[in-house]
């Protein structure tokens, strides 16, 4: 059993803060002044203002503030040369570098020199996630964080409102698509969050614990006083083309002969509800559940093989010779996701309003290599995945084909177009609340 | 028709290292349109690479030791023929290759030149054996012609599975039968079995005697070996020192450069075999067990549960010190190593556990040769393999858009219309 000392871990590893915190933004801060942004980091933990995983939100809760640091922001902080080199090579290397955009198939119109924020041109060095009951008291918190980001020399170099966030009847976020979201979430060894059988071990997540491989401690950056408790922030920043999803679904499904519903649900791999897709089924049961592993549909006639969970986190079938094999490897990818929606719901989702909007997709994980580019590369974006020939993950992929295994012959969906795409990201470091003192001390 | 490995080593001039890497690095760069060798000519070639071993890769302890230019090819049939084509065909390329290499005389004798410094492979994995380019290439297109047939007429289609079959193979009537598969491939099995039994069975027979006395006294020696084997191994073990230096080399820069370019990957590892007799006599074992494996067990696109490799090879280096190691595979870096770990940490704990970087910095420690240890240790395991690779200079796959579950498929899809017995699993393949 593991203890963790919750107060010196992030409070955005343990809760998205969904319950109470109806408002959130992004910062996307340059670090100007060194000296001044040490000193406002050291007042910010002074004060108390680092949300960490003891310190419960209730009714009365107003603010949560979390912040995390990429590459760039720890060489501006001054951290000596063996320090930068200790921490793992993504994120040294950075989203935007020409490897790892190779990797995440940020190509063409997803090119880093597309983005917005967080290519060479508008780097990023601290991320500041603010968080607030309502809009009002957000609106105030936004207003006094940016005076403060000012006068500790943080140049703002994007911002994005997740706004007032959608939830249906179970109380799940509905991202603009449609869909039910953050359904699926590992259950990790000695969270808070955690009842009954913990399925992740605590290093998969927190760099210092034992990790999936036979409990072996995922590499430390700096010190275990400075790395304990830490973990890695992946945030990228997902344009959605609502109107283009549907008008294209309900096309396709009268060509085919289905309905709109059925085709986005395969694609999904969950029913708008969330409920899961399932064999022989022609509309949405409304019976939400996370507990299945796939072992009961081994063809993918219920929930695709190409489905975006399915790629995403394909369980227990496919990855091994047995099912407890295939589980075993597909937990040793797993994300802990933490992102929100950004932009207005669309009103019509058949008409577009020419305006933006997508998920502020973050997620966390002890190694971004074998946990987030490992499940953009090999599951989302990888062509061969799981036997097929040429096509990725329907819908956030940009190849645009798609097969729907069906008895006694599959149904394929071929040439439609890209319906999500980067506008920026980075990678973090999302410090422990010792390491921010070490580097707000420092 | 058989595959069969290439592995020509031999020494570069010492003044002609950079002029080899000036003439091979653009050709890689641009392996499609190069005007100096398009290696799609040549039906045989499923995959070739050329990449330089550095005198002092991955330690400086073999400095006195000359760059080593390897020729890496897999092939359908023989070596020699190979050679011969290419030596006909592109003798400029050939010989200005070659004459920037150690001992080599002219294009008379380039042929056998090659050839005696062919090292072949010590142990040697094909996924698919007996499966020629030509018939990969001819079946990716039967399936490609079936999809499309489906595709246009799926609804017409739409009955029973008996009868979808009969439609599908009646169009495609004029496609000729598939050639059966190797014998081994399908029978490979039981031969390794049968062969692990009869060992297992004359051990214990001689032991207890059942055999005549010599052969109790052969299978006492047996034990004894064993017993001697496994004391001299621990000692090794409790007395190699892990790699504990940082976890990067400077080479892996230039190795993820030529990566992640398109669906396949390449991989190329060469490391130090540890000192002393011991090691290297146990490495050999070791692969001899793994060729064993390879040509009678794992001849279905799977080295156990690895489902991503076309074609790998283990080969010990002419100086007897170093492992070279390659493969063809499937996606990407993490992933491979990943499947390494999850499925075969075993055989490959038992390969490099012999290995080191260099003095005092050795494979994850290890017990008992495979059974504790070793690639385990994920993250010591990855760095340890990402710092023993080179980049190579060229690397050509003859299918880059085809996976192992591809060309597999791609057979079975081509089966299927020969034959009903496994219609389901047929029609899913479609
Ligand atoms: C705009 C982009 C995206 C949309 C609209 C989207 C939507 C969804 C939806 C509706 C679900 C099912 C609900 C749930 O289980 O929580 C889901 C699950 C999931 N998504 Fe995404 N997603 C997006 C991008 C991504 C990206 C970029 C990744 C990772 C690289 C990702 C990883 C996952 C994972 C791991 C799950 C849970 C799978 C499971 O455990 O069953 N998603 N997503």
């Amino acid at each position: 059993m593991t203890t963790l000392n919750l107060q010196d871990v992030q409070g955005i590893v343990f809760s998205g803060y969904n319950k109470y915190m109806s408002c959130s933004s992004y910062y996307l801060l340059q670090i100007n002044d060194a000296k001044k942004t040490k000193a406002w980091l050291k007042n910010l933990l002074d004060q108390g203002q680092i949300t960490h995983g003891e310190d419960k939100a209730t009714d009365s809760t107003e603010n949560r503030l979390n912040l995390a640091i990429s590459y760039s922001g720890l060489e501006k902080l001054q951290l000596d040369e063996a320090s930068l080199n200790s921490f793992e090579r993504s994120y040294r290397e950075g989203m935007y570098s020409a490897h790892r955009s190779t990797l995440l198939g940020d190509q063409n119109g997803d090119a880093p020199e597309q983005w917005l924020w967080g290519n060479k041109a508008n780097s990023v060095d601290v991320l500041v996630l603010l968080f607030s009951k309502d809009a009002s008291i957000h609106a105030a918190s936004q207003k006094q964080h940016q005076a403060a980001f000012k006068k500790a020399g943080l140049g703002i170099v994007w911002h994005l409102d997740a706004g007032e966030k959608r939830q249906d009847a179970d109380g799940f976020a509905i991202e603009h698509f449609g869909f039910a979201d953050g359904i699926s979430d590992p259950v990790v060894e000695g969270f808070p969050t955690a009842s009954g059988a913990a399925a992740i071990a605590t290093g998969e997540f927190l760099l210092g614990y034992p990790n999936q491989y036979d409990g072996k401690l995922t590499q430390i950056p700096i010190s275990e006083q400075f790395g304990t408790n830490g973990t890695y922030l992946v945030l990228r920043q997902l344009k959605q083309d609502v109107a283009a999803f549907w008008t294209f679904m309900d096309e396709e499904a009268a060509r085919q002969g289905i309905t709109a519903d059925y085709l986005a649900a395969k694609m999904v791999g969950r029913w708008q509800s969330g409920a899961l897709v399932e064999a022989n089924q022609d509309t949405d049961p409304k019976t939400v559940s996370n507990d299945f592993d796939f072992s009961k549909d081994p063809d993918g006639n219920g929930c695709p093989f190409g489905a975006h969970i399915r790629r995403a986190n394909p369980r227990a079938v496919g990855l091994g010779t047995s099912d407890a094999e295939s589980l075993t490897v597909a937990n040793r990818h797993r994300l802990l996701r933490r992102g929100r929606s950004y932009g207005k719901a669309l009103e019509n989702p058949r008409n577009d309003d020419g305006q933006e909007r997508g998920l502020v997709f973050i997620c966390l994980n002890a190694n971004i290599e074998r946990q987030f580019e490992f499940v953009q590369h090999t599951w989302i974006n990888n062509v061969k995945f799981s036997g097929l020939y040429d096509e990725d993950d329907p819908l956030i992929g940009r190849v645009g084909n798609f097969t729907i295994p069906e008895e006694p012959l599959r149904r394929r969906v071929c040439g439609f177009q890209q319906f999500v795409s980067t506008r920026g990201g980075g990678y973090f470091f999302l410090p422990s609340l010792s390491a921010l003192g070490i580097l707000g001390n420092s | 028709m058989q595959q069969n490995p290439m592995t020509v080593i031999t020494a570069i001039k010492p003044d002609s290292l950079q002029a080899l890497t000036d003439y091979l690095k653009p050709i890689g760069k641009d392996i499609k349109k190069n005007d100096v060798i398009q290696f799609s000519h040549y039906q045989q070639l499923h995959y070739c690479s050329f990449f330089i071993i550095p005198s002092n890769h991955p330690s400086g302890n073999l400095s006195a030791t000359p760059a080593l230019l390897v020729f890496e090819a897999n092939i359908d049939g023989e070596v020699s023929t190979f050679i011969n084509d290419l030596i006909n065909d592109n003798s400029v390329f050939m010989n200005t290759v070659y004459g920037y290499c150690q001992d080599y005389q002219d294009n008379a004798h380039l042929g056998s030149y090659l050839l005696s410094h062919d090292y072949g492979a010590n142990a040697f994995y094909v996924a698919h054996p007996g499966q020629g380019r030509n018939v990969i290439y001819e079946q990716q297109q039967l399936r490609k012609d079936i999809e499309q047939y489906v595709d246009a007429n799926r609804s017409t289609l739409l009955e029973q599975p008996e009868k979808i079959r009969e439609t599908i193979a009646n169009h495609f009537s004029s496609t000729s039968k598939p050639k059966p598969q190797p014998f081994l491939n399908s029978n490979g099995d039981m031969i390794f079995k049968a062969i692990l039994a009869v060992l297992v069975l004359t051990l214990l027979g001689g032991l207890f005697g059942f055999l005549g006395s010599i052969a109790q006294i052969i299978a006492i020696a047996v034990l004894v070996l064993l017993a001697v084997f496994a004391i001299v191994l621990r000692s090794h073990e409790s007395s190699d020192k892990q790699d504990s230096r940082p976890w990067e080399s400077p080479n892996i820069s230039a190795v993820q450069d030529v990566e992640d370019r398109q669906l396949q990957n390449h991989l190329t590892s060469v490391i130090e075999i540890k000192s002393g007799f011991f090691r290297l006599l146990t490495l050999k074992i070791v692969l001899f067990g793994i060729n064993l494996v390879a040509k009678l067990v794992a001849t279905k696109g799977d080295l156990s549960g690895i489902v991503t490799i076309h074609f790998a090879r283990w080969v010990i280096l002419p100086d007897k010190k170093r492992l070279l190691f390659m493969s063809n595979y499937d996606g990407s870096w993490e992933n491979y190593l990943g499947e390494f770990i999850d499925h075969a940490s075993q055989g490959l704990t038992a390969v490099w556990t012999n290995t080191q970087l260099g003095e005092n910095r050795g494979f994850p420690d290890t017990k008992w040769l495979f059974l504790q240890g070793g690639s385990r240790d994920e993250q010591r395991f990855k760095a340890f393999a990402r710092n023993s690779q080179l980049a190579e200079l060229i690397w050509y796959s003859a299918y880059p858009d085809l996976s192992v579950k591809n060309v597999a498929n791609n057979r079975s899809s081509h089966e299927g219309l020969f034959s009903s017995s496994n219609l389901a699993a047929w029609l899913k393949c479609l």
